[in-house]
């Protein structure tokens, strides 16, 4: 063996060990899986190859140097594979994000889950509710020309009440670009006004200084605006308006049927918002008893996430033994108001002393049901009854 | 010459083996205090490149060319190890109920 070799060897060695002490520190410093991965999976591949190379300059049979090579080979092969593989893994398992600066590019590309509370630092709940309704981990949003502006404050207000995290959805519905007399001009001009719409939002946010994850696309709305799969996220949407952002003509009816739709799609609880209320104004509620438990755990669950403050609760196609009911579960978690019985229909409100001006129901449970009970959405959304409706899945 | 340069090899290469304890604490350390999967199994990959490189550095330290053998089956196990174990995370982290 030259002497030449040796001390190549012997630098490969030291620069190796330098390279694994740097991965170590990286693994134990940094703050999230991925960024612990960037240190570990680099550095540590190229400080385990450097001592492999350092390793085949001192032996001196042609097969040592064979096997050797192959091993350096096969680390720097499989090093971006496996890399690839944890990182992926790690983002779907819902690992912590710390480290990043601007919007999760993956989000709505990559399904991801929950961030499981092992993962967070300071857990927090918003609303504990003891029964079969999740507290709530998140507010999303859809931003929707030219009206954006009540559906961001809300989303905003309550993400700041809560401490939450606040994502928006910025659409343009394809269908609507594709069934246009001039399907380019159409799209510039949906972009323009989507590109006003955003600029407006995330200046609020700014200025109200809370962080606001933005996701953009063109496609099919009732794909990317609601959550699929988690119902722990509060879709906040407006009343009225759709995905082309004011562009075509309006047609409150199909408008309207498609927010419903949205809010039929999205797992979580969804809150349709008509208008600002103030915030400290008591809310007259209606919940729309379905006879079920169903019903209950979405009054605790929205009583308990304060959404609004209340103290009357009308209780709406209900009969009087369902009164006691509510009464008790309200009592259970120290909720003091009035519960009573009110019209048969919701949608009417002369029965009670102060119009009803928030409408609360779960989600009609029999399919079947789906058609008129859509109308019967529909009417509520156009007749302008309720500031605000507040929809709840059926099941989780 | 030779000699001297023989034993200076062998002398680093046991200093090297007994440095490379300290990243292997590192991950050790990292590898128990977790705090999530995805961290124990980045520390575990690493720990399989630790493995690799104390092979070869045991390598030069015995001169039995053997140990690059080990080398190399290990990096083959660490990989398939990785691969398995960001499966299992990809499907385990289905939201709780």
């Amino acid at each position: 063996m030259s002497i030449l070799f040796a001390l190549i060897s012997i630098a490969l060695q030291i620069v190796g060990i330098f390279f694994l002490f740097a991965a170590g520190l990286g693994l134990l410093r940094f703050r999230d899986p991925l960024q612990r991965m960037h240190a570990a999976t680099k550095a540590g591949t190229i400080g385990a190859g450097l001592i492999l190379a350092g390793a085949v300059f001192t032996v001196d049979s042609l097969e040592g140097v064979i096997v050797g090579c192959l091993a350096i080979l096969f680390l720097l092969l499989t090093a971006p594979v496996a890399g690839h593989l944890l990182g992926r893994a790690a983002y779907i398992s819902g690992a912590p994000l710390v480290g990043l600066e601007n919007t999760d590019a993956l989000q709505g590309v990559v399904q991801r889950h929950q961030e499981s509370s092992t993962h967070r630092a300071g857990a927090h709940t918003a609303a504990t509710n003891t029964r079969r309704i999740p507290a709530m981990e998140g507010v999303r949003f859809a931003i929707i020309a030219p009206d954006e502006t009540v559906i961001a404050q809300r989303a905003l207000d309550i993400g700041q009440q809560h401490d939450l995290p606040v994502q928006a959805r910025a659409l343009i519905d394809r269908n609507v670009v594709d069934h246009a007399a001039s399907p380019e001009k159409t799209r510039e001009q949906i972009k323009h006004r989507l590109a006003d719409a955003i600029g407006r939002v995330e200046t609020r946010f700014a200025q109200a200084g809370v962080r606001l994850s933005m996701f953009y696309s063109e496609g099919d709305a009732q794909k990317w605006i609601p959550s699929l799969d988690s119902d722990s996220v509060l879709l906040v949407l407006p009343q009225a308006g759709w995905c082309d952002h004011g562009v075509a003509p309006r047609q409150l009816d199909h408008d309207a049927e498609q927010l419903i739709r949205l809010a039929r799609a999205h797992a979580g609880p969804c809150l349709l918002v008509r208008e600002l209320r103030p915030s400290h104004d008591r809310a007259h509620v209606v919940v729309v008893d379905d006879s079920t438990e169903r019903s209950v755990d979405a009054l605790l669950w929205a009583v308990q996430a304060r959404l609004w403050p209340t103290t009357l609760v009308t209780l709406a196609q209900s009969d009087p033994g369902r009164v006691a009911v509510f009464r008790e579960a309200l009592a259970s978690i120290g909720w003091a108001g009035d519960v009573h019985l009110g019209a048969a229909q919701a949608s009417t409100g002369q029965h009670t002393i102060t119009p009803p001006d928030v409408l609360l129901r779960v989600a009609p449970l029999d399919p079947t049901d789906d058609v008129t009970i859509e109308r019967v959405w529909v009417d509520y959304l156009n007749a302008a009854a309720f500031k605000e409706v507040l929809m709840f899945p059926r099941k989780t | 010459m030779i000699e001297s340069i023989q034993s200076l090899i062998h002398t680093v290469a046991v200093g090297l083996l007994v440095l490379s304890t300290i990243p292997l604490t590192m991950t050790m350390i990292r590898l128990m205090s977790g705090p999530g999967y995805a961290d124990r199994f980045v520390a575990l990959d690493m720990l399989t490149g630790i493995a690799v490189s104390m092979a070869a550095l045991a390598c030069i330290v015995s001169g039995q060319r053997e140990y690059l053998d080990v080398a190399f089956g290990l990096a083959l196990f660490g990989f398939i190890g990785t691969c398995a174990l960001a499966a299992f995370l990809e499907r385990k982290g289905a939201p709780r109920k």
